[in-house]
């Protein structure tokens, strides 16, 4: 089986605090994989690394045979992979529209200052396709309605949507996600869930972070668990619910069934 | 409220009233007065693209100025070389100065680059005032040869005044292309959020330098222009004040749009002058009026007239 992301031993330390310790996974390709863990366990920090937030102490991460550590932000969503944060990241001053055409400036819009203001012929082609793509992205996420308005006078479960929206204006071989679900209530998280396996579809895999049970247990292929940055326990949703020691991580070890 | 397609009709009437002005007002004071108005706007065009959309402050525009005017009036009183062949050197010390001011701005924020940039431009002031053999000193340089243009010398207030105005009016075609361009886009961009823009694939490092080097560019040449304007340059016009100056004209005028920078212009040129009835008041006047407009519309008197499209948010669910 091929494998669209590999992390090998990935290590981080903010000065005596290890956030993440020797961490090893393997994502498959075609696949959606969560990271899950108590608060605090290193989830953040692991997508952090992956998207060169920041680099790594120690270990490697490679995005297929793609070896991606200490790489910068920008180089890394260039590649394939874009992502989206848990206390969303959008531009609030700007429209919809507006936003996703940044999200598909590197892609779809290469050229530069003074090459831009030379050639108005192509610099009318460029934004043409950036129209293009945003409204293809619009309708598929049904955010018609809202193309035209300022991001900041939005309700927090359509940011959401938007935000993923953006990401996908970079058209990613892969989507991390970081806590996709949080702070929607029930009817919005399962509205949420029918986007996301709709962006799966599309041909984009899915690496998230979650709390919210279930989102995790129902579309996940893969589980990893992590507490106190280290790994301990990984497989299928079912595994994952009966594992003693994640139980004993979440809950507490007097509610492990023998 | 105004949408883009009146603002282009504004404009249209600006350019028609600066043209015509001249005709109807053969007033040279005020002509004098609009020509260093058409100069400031080349900066504040300039300046808009880091402190209006950008969101960085530099206040540092009048070291960059100067760095401009000095260049062209001594590389044309001491070598003799035409103005234009100078303007080719100005625009070269804007590009490499800009690339310079944008480093620090990677890694300094709010307080501490505008310390930066304060720096820059004192140093830049303070070299130039002590470097005597060079640049004379607090005698400034004199007789600094007009441009010439088609075989005319623009030595007359009426040429000069026509040359500064299609000079603006080219700089405010550029300027506005930018901002309703994906490069627009980036600048305010990296004001909201500077960290999603590098995980869309963006570096705003890059971006951060290119708006940096636009408005050095901007700046350098309007210092250029200045310098053939006036006819004679001194230390004492490039100080902080007139730094500070600039980024009035783009936050009280106007963030982010063309004409904010045009109002913001005019305002801090003319302004003081209509104030002048005032006597010795007319300064803390100007200062109050700036005052109220920072606090009532911290985003610029033009964008109160215009139109953002805005619908009101959605109700939330249950």
């Amino acid at each position: 089986m091929k494998n669209i992301l590999r992390v090998e031993s990935l290590t981080k330390r903010f000065g005596g605090l290890v956030a993440v310790n020797d961490l090893s996974f393997e994502m498959e390709a075609r696949s959606i994989h969560s990271l899950i863990g108590p608060n605090g366990s290193g989830k953040t920090t692991t997508i952090n690394m992956i998207n060169g937030t920041f680099p790594p102490t120690g270990g490697r991460i490679y995005f297929g045979e793609t070896d991606i550590t200490g790489m910068q932000t920008h180089k890394i969503s260039t590649l394939g992979i874009a992502r989206t944060f848990q206390n969303i990241k959008l531009f609030s001053t700007m429209t919809v529209e507006e936003n996703l055409k940044v999200g598909g400036h590197s892609r779809l819009a290469p050229h530069g200052v003074v090459s831009y203001l030379l050639n108005p012929v192509e610099a009318r082609k460029e934004e043409n396709k950036l129209q293009v793509a945003s409204e293809e992205i619009i309708a598929m996420l049904r955010l018609e309605d809202i193309a035209k308005s300022v991001v900041a006078s939005l309700p927090y479960g359509k940011l959401k949507i938007v935000e993923l929206a953006r990401a996908l204006m970079s058209r990613p071989q892969l989507l991390l996600l970081d806590e996709p679900a949080a702070g929607l209530n029930p009817s919005e998280r399962a509205e949420f869930i029918d986007v996301l396996l709709k962006v799966f579809e599309s041909g984009i895999d899915l690496f998230l972070i979650e709390h919210n049970m279930d989102v995790v247990m129902n579309i996940s292929d893969k589980i990893t668990v992590i507490n106190f940055g280290s790994k301990i326990a990984e497989g299928d949703s079912a595994s994952i619910q009966n594992d003693p020691e994640v139980i004993k991580a979440y809950l507490g070890e007097k509610y492990i069934m023998i | 409220m105004f949408s883009r397609k009146h603002t282009r009709k504004i404009y249209a009437v600006l350019i028609i009233a600066a043209l015509a002005f001249p005709l109807i007002s053969n007033n040279t004071y005020y002509i004098t007065m609009l020509c260093l108005a058409f100069i400031y706007m080349i900066v504040a065009f300039g300046l808009n693209f880091i402190t209006g959309m950008t969101g960085q402050v530099n206040l540092g525009t009048a070291g960059i100025f100067c760095i401009g005017a000095y260049t062209s009036a001594l590389l044309t009183t001491k070598t003799f070389i035409s103005p234009w062949l100078a303007l080719l050197v100005v625009i070269l010390f804007g590009f490499v100065i800009g690339i310079a001011l944008g480093y620090p701005s990677l890694r300094l924020k709010g307080v501490y680059l505008s310390l930066t940039t304060i720096a820059f431009g004192e140093i830049v002031r303070q070299l130039v005032n002590n470097m005597t053999d060079f640049t004379g000193g607090a005698h400034g340089v004199r007789a600094i040869p007009p441009y010439c243009l088609f075989g005319f010398e623009l030595n007359t207030k009426l040429r000069l005044y026509y040359f500064l105005l299609a000079v603006t009016i080219m700089f405010g075609l550029i300027a506005y292309r930018i901002i309703y361009s994906k490069w627009g886009r980036v600048f305010t961009a990296i004001r909201d959020n500077i960290d999603a823009v590098d995980t869309c694939g963006i570096s705003s490092s890059k971006v951060k330098i290119i708006a940096f080097t636009l408005a050095a560019v901007f700046a350098a040449i309007a210092g250029g222009l200045y310098a053939h304007y006036s006819g004679y340059i001194n230390p004492s016009t490039f100080t902080l004040n007139l730094s500070v100056s600039f980024v009035v004209m783009v936050m009280v005028g106007g963030s982010g749009t063309v004409l904010g920078s045009v109002l913001g212009a005019v305002l801090v040129s003319i302004l003081p002058e209509m104030l002048r009835f005032l006597g010795n008041y007319y300064q803390i006047v100007f200062y109050i009026l700036v005052f109220i407009c920072t606090i009532l519309i911290p985003n610029g008197i033009v964008n109160v007239f215009l139109e953002r499209q805005k619908t009101k948010a959605l109700p939330e669910k249950n």
